[in-house]
């Protein structure tokens, strides 16, 4: 700023200095020269340096110096002719100068200027041009860096197919340095396929121009295989000779290698398709098989080649094959990309010879492009049904049995407990699951339970194992133990499975069974005992001179011998009817004729005692066993006469049933006709004046050996087994056999029979 | 002096033939008792030198008499010998706990009878 200001006021500066200077030299030079020439020159050097304007400053100042100073003639502020004459020549010719050095002085500034502008253009020119320069050279850089080190492989061959150019890439896949192939023919570095392939290749590139996606086997430096695929073109010169090739070469070994994973997979895909067990089937849109693998092809029992392009339904058996194809229709239309067959029920399948088997089957969605693949994969599950179907039947059999079945850990944890478990211990599954074994256990038992714990980890079962084991509420009950081994699929023992048969009937049964052979044996013992006795003080000759005495013991020996065998026949025929050996044949009977015959029998019996025997006869038909039913009645009548006192009387009838409360007491008025009655039964009675059956035996007499009195089977000559061999008689007749009594007035036995259909309607 | 011994037994046959095989062959004087408790009243009363008591008996049976007969001062000291038609292990076992001298059983050999008796009366002939 201060510089411009400078600029612009040093002129008018220099024009009032060179005046000033021009009016000292005037007036020291006054005698010897013309004080106007200094002035002149004053004004050509301000104009000169500063410009018209200065110029004109110089001449104006330079006028007024003239005109106050240099001419004293003239008075101060008057202008006379003269010297206004010579002062205006004067302006006229500074102003001239002023003009002529001031217009000098621009043109010269001009100059500088355009001067200065055209080095200015040609400083730029110059830049742009070392720019432009520069550009260039980097661009050839960047292009010779761009063909070296690009990633994939530059040559170009000759007419002879020697190498002419090659970049360092591909030199670096090669391991060779430029030298060492340049000029050498690329065929050299190739294996032997393909050299052949470029040797036909070679001749027809260089007359077509250019070849695309050739591949070749490049042999490297150190041997190794470089696989690359080549694409180039041909340069020709103006009169269309062959200049060179432009190759570009990519490394496609990476593309090989994935390739190849890719089939090996595929390949092992279709392997594993082929090593699974499960069908595998494919079908395409119209359900026509498109794939069917060797799983299926056992599954089927159809191969793959049978199947392929047939519609699915020739797998699924006819009744079900419309909701099949629905099913795959509806499911390859929806959403679902899979889904587990069979919910509403199962799926089956028809193999090649029509047999049928269930199946378990996934359905899946694949969208292959347009194409929308449904795979199945389908099981044949006939195996495990199988085994489901005899687990059911095990566990139904668990469940039905009437032993206790139950299973419990090594550690005697109990994990299973059927129905008789409940019903034998007490308690519920849900209570006794899950407790220890010893809640069952007597504690005096627990170390045999220990013990046979350590029996079933070796691999050992105990069988029929007879012990006690407490119940729920507390008390005791005798169980047959059977103990097993449970083992795993892999055949590692994880239990034991325990079977408690009760054995408290068994045992009852066995006592029973005991005390009988007890009892019989002492009853055949007895007279055994008088018999043995009597005959051997008669052999003995004891009694030779005492002939009474023999003939009493001949007697005991003769009336012994008669009870045992009363004895062994009622035991025989009792076993008998017990075992069922001894089937009567029932047949339709008369009732009258029946107790005719007995009575016949009894008679004289009765007579020995002095009783009087009445029979109320009724005739009606009853299905009997008239053996077995006189037996009955005999034996009835034999324990009426033997409990009553001389003198008594003994009465025998028949009744219908409905009349069970009319009381029998005499002969009069009770005989009836049995068509008059539409019943099925038919009810005998013997009754007595006798002593009576106290009120707690009228049910155990008829027990065997139950006599009401012990002595009553040796005073009397009973067995003990009469009424037991009746009752038997009468429940083989769908009779009923009971007594009652009154102590001191006498008994009555009842029996029903059934009677024959005809009649009782 | 020969020997009294009471037979005390439920069938009246088979007393009759015991009674024949101690009198005749073991010369001693037989009392008989057909029941439990007319035989602890005899053995009371007549005051026998030795019992043969039958086991199996209506009413008061074998056992209770011996017990009783055993209880009692008077019939204390009286040796006696069971018998018996109940002849299995067991029975014999309990029996030889009551402190009999012997026990006979049923049938018995009537020629070998009174000797056994004797011997188990530790009577001497």
């Amino acid at each position: 700023m201060g510089d411009t200001i400078y600029r612009q006021v040093m002129p008018y500066g220099v024009a009032a200095a060179s005046t000033a200077i021009a009016l000292l030299l005037s007036l020291w030079l006054e005698p010897f020269s013309s004080e106007v020439a200094l002035f002149y020159l004053a004004i050509a050097l301000t104009a000169s340096y500063g410009g018209i304007y200065p110029g004109f400053l110089t001449l104006v100042l330079s006028s007024l110096a003239l005109y106050y100073v240099l001419i004293p003639s003239v008075p101060r502020f008057a202008v006379d002719a003269n010297s206004g004459m010579e002062l205006a020549v004067f302006a006229l010719v500074g102003g001239l100068i002023a003009l002529l050095n001031g217009n000098l002085q621009a043109s010269k500034y001009r100059a500088e200027q355009l001067e200065l502008q055209l080095q200015e253009m040609n400083q730029s020119l110059e830049k742009q041009v070392q720019s432009r320069t520069d550009d260039l050279k980097y661009g050839a850089d960047e292009i010779q860096d761009l063909y070296e080190n690009a990633p994939c492989g530059y040559h170009s061959l000759d007419n002879e197919g020697r190498i002419v150019r090659i970049n360092d890439t591909e030199l670096r896949w090669l391991g060779y340095e430029r030298s060492e192939l340049l000029g050498r023919p690329f065929a050299q570095l190739l294996t032997p396929q393909s050299v052949q392939r470029f040797q036909e290749c070679f001749p027809r590139f260089k007359k077509t121009g250019f070849v695309n996606d050739l591949e070749f086997e490049i042999i490297c430096k150190d041997e190794s295989l470089l696989l690359v695929n080549l694409n180039s073109t041909a340069i020709y010169d103006e009169s269309g000779q062959y200049v060179m090739s432009r190759s570009t070469l990519f490394d496609i070994r990476d593309r090989k290698r994935a390739e190849a994973a890719l089939t090996a997979s595929q390949a092992r895909f279709a392997g594993i398709l082929d090593i699974a067990n499960d069908a595998i089937i494919s079908i395409d849109a119209q359900q026509n098989i498109t794939l069917f693998n060797k799983g299926a092809e056992k599954v089927f029992g159809y191969s793959a080649t049978e199947v392929m392009g047939q519609p699915l339904t020739l797998l699924l058996p006819k009744r079900s094959s419309n909701v099949h194809q629905r099913y795959v229709s509806e499911f390859a239309q929806s959403t679902e990309i899979a889904r587990q067959m069979g919910e509403r029920g199962e799926i089956s399948g028809r193999r090649k010879d029509g047999s049928e088997f269930p199946a378990e089957a996934s359905i899946s969605r694949l969208e292959l492009g347009d194409e929308r693949v449904v795979t199945a994969i389908l099981r044949d599950i006939s195996d495990r049904k199988q085994a489901e179907a005899a687990q059911a039947r095990l566990a139904a059999i668990v469940a039905s049995s009437q032993d206790a079945i139950i299973s419990k850990t090594l550690e005697g944890v109990i994990v299973s407990w059927n129905a008789s478990a409940e019903n034998l211990f007490g308690y519920s599954a849900a209570e006794a699951i899950g407790q220890p074994i010893a809640i069952l256990i007597p504690p005096d038992q627990l170390h045999v339970e220990t013990r046979f714990l350590s029996l079933i980890r070796q691999g050992e079962s105990i069988q029929q194992y007879e012990t006690v084991r407490r119940r729920k509420d507390g008390t005791f009950v005798d169980i047959s133990l059977t103990l097993s081994p449970v083992r795993d699929a892999k055949g590692t023992i994880v239990g034991a499975s325990k079977i408690a048969r009760d054995i408290t009937e068994q045992r009852t049964l066995d006592r029973m069974k005991n005390e009988f052979i007890s009892i019989v044996s002492h009853e055949l013992r007895t007279p055994l005992t008088a018999i043995r006795g009597s005959l051997g003080l008669i052999l003995r000759g004891v009694y030779d001179k005492k002939p009474e005495k023999k003939h009493r013991m001949i007697e005991i020996a003769a009336q012994e011998s008669n009870r045992l065998v009363r004895l062994v026949n009622d035991i025989l025929d009792l076993q008998r009817l017990e075992s069922g050996q001894m089937k009567l044949a029932l047949e339709a009977c008369d009732t009258a004729a029946l107790m005719q015959q007995s009575a016949d029998a009894m008679r004289a019996y009765a007579e020995e005692h002095q009783l009087q025997l009445i029979v109320i006869p009724l005739s009606v038909s009853v299905w009997a066993a008239p053996d077995a039913i006189i037996q009955t009645l005999t034996n009835l009548l034999s324990n009426a006469i033997k409990f009553s006192q001389p003198g008594g009387k003994i009465w025998l009838s028949v009744d219908l049933e409905d009349r069970a409360e009319q009381p029998v007491d005499n002969a009069s008025g009770l005989t009836k006709k049995a068509a008059d009655c539409p019943l099925t039964r038919v009810r005998f009675a013997i009754t007595d004046q006798g002593r009576g059956i106290p009120s707690d035996k009228l049910e155990t007499v008829f027990e065997r050996f139950q006599q009401v009195d012990a002595s009553d089977s040796r005073d009397k000559g009973g067995t003990g087994l009469g009424l037991a061999i009746c009752q038997k008689i009468i429940e083989q007749h769908n009779g009923r056999i009971w007594v009652e009594s009154a102590l001191g007035e006498g008994s009555t036995f009842y029996f029903t029979l059934p009677i024959v259909e005809e009649q009782a309607g | 002096m020969s020997k009294r011994i009471l037979v005390i037994d439920d069938e009246s046959l088979i007393l009759e033939v015991i009674q024949g095989c101690l009198e005749e062959l073991g010369e001693m004087e037989v009392l008989t008792a057909e029941s439990g408790l007319a035989g602890l009243q005899m053995a009371q009363t007549k005051r026998p030198d030795g019992i043969l008591l039958d086991v199996s008996m209506p009413g008061m049976d074998g056992l209770e008499v011996l017990r009783r007969l055993q209880d009692h001062e008077t019939t204390r000291s009286i040796p006696i010998v069971l018998l018996t038609a109940r002849v299995q292990p067991e029975d014999r076992a309990k029996f030889a706990k009551t402190g009999v001298a012997g026990v006979i059983l049923k049938p018995f050999d009537p020629i070998a009878l009174a000797d056994q008796v004797a011997e188990a009366l530790g009577w001497k002939r």
